[in-house]
């Protein structure tokens, strides 16, 4: 019975491995906004991406 | 072929082979011996014993892939019964010997030992003898006595109350030898192989159907019981040496004219045998009868385990052990290959703990035990006693199993087993129920482990199949450059935004990978990202940030971190787009960081490079290796099952594992 979870798991997991890469599926999920201002190309201050958060920040030795 | 008249009956007599100077007369037993065409006898000899040989003259079979026919027969009695010299004449002209007793065959031709042999008194039991450049191990030194010839013989001993030792010589192969001193000044060397039955593909062999036997005058025997006067019918008259009657508990000694009574066992002693004495039963495709029944103990660490075995006999095969212990069945068979230590190859002399090799298996040590005989019933072959004990040491290899029995004075006695599935035997006895096995047998095989092998052949499969397609699709994905830009951060805060021209992201709805670089040593700088649809003015708003440390200290150059790093966006509509970026940089490193500290004060006073690139249908090797991970619950099961397992089977054993709390 396991075994044939297993099967099924690893077809399945095959067929989930191409898909996700054929319709560009990752683990990031970034924040979608819609109408930002039309004048940012203008006027760059106009709006700011809501990622303020730091990132990789290493302590060095 | 010269066929003569008997010169004492006148009956017809033929001698087929070159080599052959005697025959014995089928039709008055004289002794002929010939001196060119004279013939002369020397007397009459002994009639054969039965001892319940399947081989009869004129029997044919194939050895090595020539062809042969039984010829003649010198018939040996020895301590345990009787053993056959079988003449063999090849289709090619050649002779040869074929040794039988209680179904095992030895294929022999004489050989010239090139040397002087060592003295019959210098032979001891588990040492070396060196025949042509092989090693052979003497297992058994026995004195023989003549008891009968038949048919045509290329020698004959002195007289019919010759006493002569032989010596059997083994190897970790089928190779073995024998030693015969029947002419002490000269002893010969008998050098052949073991050989089952089956490969010798014998045919007109004697039939053991009891009507024929009874028309020919050779019935198995029947004889009462001389204490209840119960009737037992001999199954293997000639080669069981003690009858012990299942209804009173008397021991009978066969080999004693007058039915000498060995032992009683008790009626509270009194066992039933779950398979019927008499029973008949199909097991590795050959029919067997069960003939006797005998229940042992093994004493270990003063607690007695008992068990049961069952005596089988085919008289084509031999006898067969069918061992049943806490509801677990081995069938066992003697052997005479040598098992052989596993690290110097040598055939066992004194059986261990260490591993051994067999037939191309490895077996472990299981257990060392002495074992006690409580109760038999039925026939046995050898002079069996209650209270008779053997030191026992078992090997495993499930399903297999090696056995060698060692007791005080005698040989050792090794026998190979296969664990049989309780149902297998209850069908083959026509058993209505059989008893479920308790704990883990010794020999018995790991449900898991076939199943552990499966399901990692299945991940490794599965590993190399979505490693091709994660290749073909890196092979196959556009993992196209659409937007790339570079610039220099300097002290002015408008450098560290920047808003690009739209730039086209063509295709399918696919994902966008963004890599950001920026020149900076022992600095961070972060990244704040839109990708906006210049048509629908939908932003994607996400960031990343690189951070890269070096130095020297007392163990030289070390550095930390990477001057570049990449986010993959999903799902993004193919369409025209532009990118807002925004830096922020600075040197506080998070391990500075106290609690609740703000994650860091930017600092943009150092200028530094950077550069951002956009690439469209970008292969993600993550799905193969989450893929991976997700096929591994089921092989590591299958293992931890299989390790627990194992782990009951060795805790009976004399190596049990040990707990970490012991």
């Amino acid at each position: 019975m396991l075994m044939n979870v297993h099967k099924v798991l690893g077809i399945g997991l095959l067929g989930a491995m191409l898909a996700f890469n054929y319709f560009g599926l990752t683990m990031t999920q970034p924040d979608r906004v819609s109408n930002v201002p039309k004048t940012i190309r203008q006027n760059p201050g106009s709006y700011r991406s809501h990622y303020q958060t730091h990132y990789v920040h290493l302590g060095g030795k | 072929m010269l066929q003569i008249a008997c010169p004492s009956c006148g009956a017809s007599l033929v001698f087929r082979a070159q080599s052959t100077t005697h025959a014995v007369c089928s039709a008055c037993r004289s002794l002929v011996v010939r001196h060119d065409v004279d013939l002369e006898s020397l007397g009459k000899v002994s009639d054969l014993q039965p001892d319940g040989s399947p081989i009869q003259l004129g029997t044919s079979g194939t050895f090595l892939g020539k062809h042969f026919e039984v010829i003649g027969r010198i018939q040996v009695a020895y301590d345990s019964g009787f053993w056959n010299e079988w003449y063999l004449q090849y289709t090619d002209g050649s002779n040869g010997w074929l040794g039988e007793a209680m179904g095992t065959y030895f294929v022999n031709q004489e050989l010239d030992p090139a040397g002087p042999l060592a003295r019959p008194e210098d032979l001891r039991v588990g040492s070396f003898v060196t025949l042509k450049n092989e090693f052979f191990v003497v297992c058994e030194v026995s004195t023989s006595t003549l008891s009968s010839y038949e048919g045509e013989l290329p020698f004959v001993f002195p007289s019919e109350k010759t006493r002569f030792t032989t010596a059997d010589l083994r190897t970790g192969g089928q190779l073995a030898a024998t030693l015969d001193y029947s002419d002490p000044a000269s002893p010969t060397v008998y050098l052949g192989y073991y050989v089952d039955f089956d490969e010798l593909k014998l045919a007109g062999l004697r039939d053991f159907n009891p009507e024929l036997e009874n028309q020919q005058g050779v019935s198995t025997s029947v004889l009462r019981c001389p204490t209840c006067g119960a009737p037992h019918e001999l199954k293997a008259g000639g080669v069981s040496q003690v009858l012990a009657c299942e209804y009173c508990g008397t021991a009978i000694d066969l080999k004693d004219k007058s039915l000498k009574v060995l032992f009683q066992v008790q009626e509270s002693e009194k066992i039933t045998p779950l398979i019927p004495l008499g029973a008949k039963g199909k097991v590795d495709g050959h029919e067997w009868e069960c003939l006797g029944f005998m229940r042992r103990s093994a004493r270990v660490e003063g607690m007695d385990y008992p068990f049961t075995e069952y005596l089988l006999y085919n008289p084509y095969q031999g006898y067969r052990w069918l061992v049943e212990s806490d509801g677990h069945w081995t069938l066992a068979r003697p052997i005479l290959m040598l098992p052989r230590n596993l690290g110097s190859g040598d055939p066992v002399t004194e059986p261990t703990d260490n591993t051994l090799s067999y037939k191309g298996n490895r077996f472990r040590h299981f257990q060392t035990a002495v074992a006690r005989v409580r109760y038999v019933a039925g026939e046995f072959y050898w002079q069996v006693r209650l209270g008779d004990e053997v030191r026992m040491h078992d090997y495993v290899c499930p399903p297999h199993s090696l056995s060698c029995e060692e007791s005080t004075g005698r040989e050792q006695v090794w026998s190979e087993g296969r664990y049989l599935e309780p149902l297998e035997v209850a069908r083959a006895f026509g058993l209505n129920s059989i008893r479920q096995p308790y704990k883990v047998g010794p020999s018995q095989p790991d449900p898991y482990t076939p199943l552990k092998h499966r399901a990692w052949m299945w991940w490794a499969g599965y590993l190399a199949a979505s490693f091709i397609l994660m290749v073909l699709t890196t092979m196959i994905s556009a993992n196209k450059v659409v937007f790339s830009k570079t610039g220099v951060a300097t002290s002015d805060p408008t450098s560290l935004t920047v808003v690009s021209d739209e730039f086209e992201i063509p295709g399918r709805t696919s994902n966008v990978e963004v890599r950001t670089t920026a020149g900076v040593n022992n600095r961070w700088v972060d990244f704040h990202l839109a990708l906006i649809d210049s048509k629908t003015n939908e932003a994607l708003d996400f960031g990343t940030g690189v951070a890269f440390y070096s130095g020297r200290d007392s163990d030289g150059y070390w550095s930390e971190g990477s001057t570049s790093n990449a986010v993959t966006l999903p799902r993004v509509p193919a369409g025209r787009y532009y990118l807002l970026a925004e830096m922020e940089s600075g040197t506080t490193a998070s391990a500075d960081m106290k609690p609740g500290e703000a994650p860091s004060r930017p600092d943009p006073a150092k200028n530094f490079s950077w550069s951002i690139t956009v690439k469209r249908d970008v292969p993600s090797w993550i799905w193969f290796f989450i893929g991976l991970g997700l096929m591994l619950p089921v092989p590591l099961w299958y293992w931890l099952r299989e390790s627990s397992f194992e782990t009951q089977r060795w805790t009976e054993s004399d190596h049990a594992p040990t707990s970490s709390s012991e």
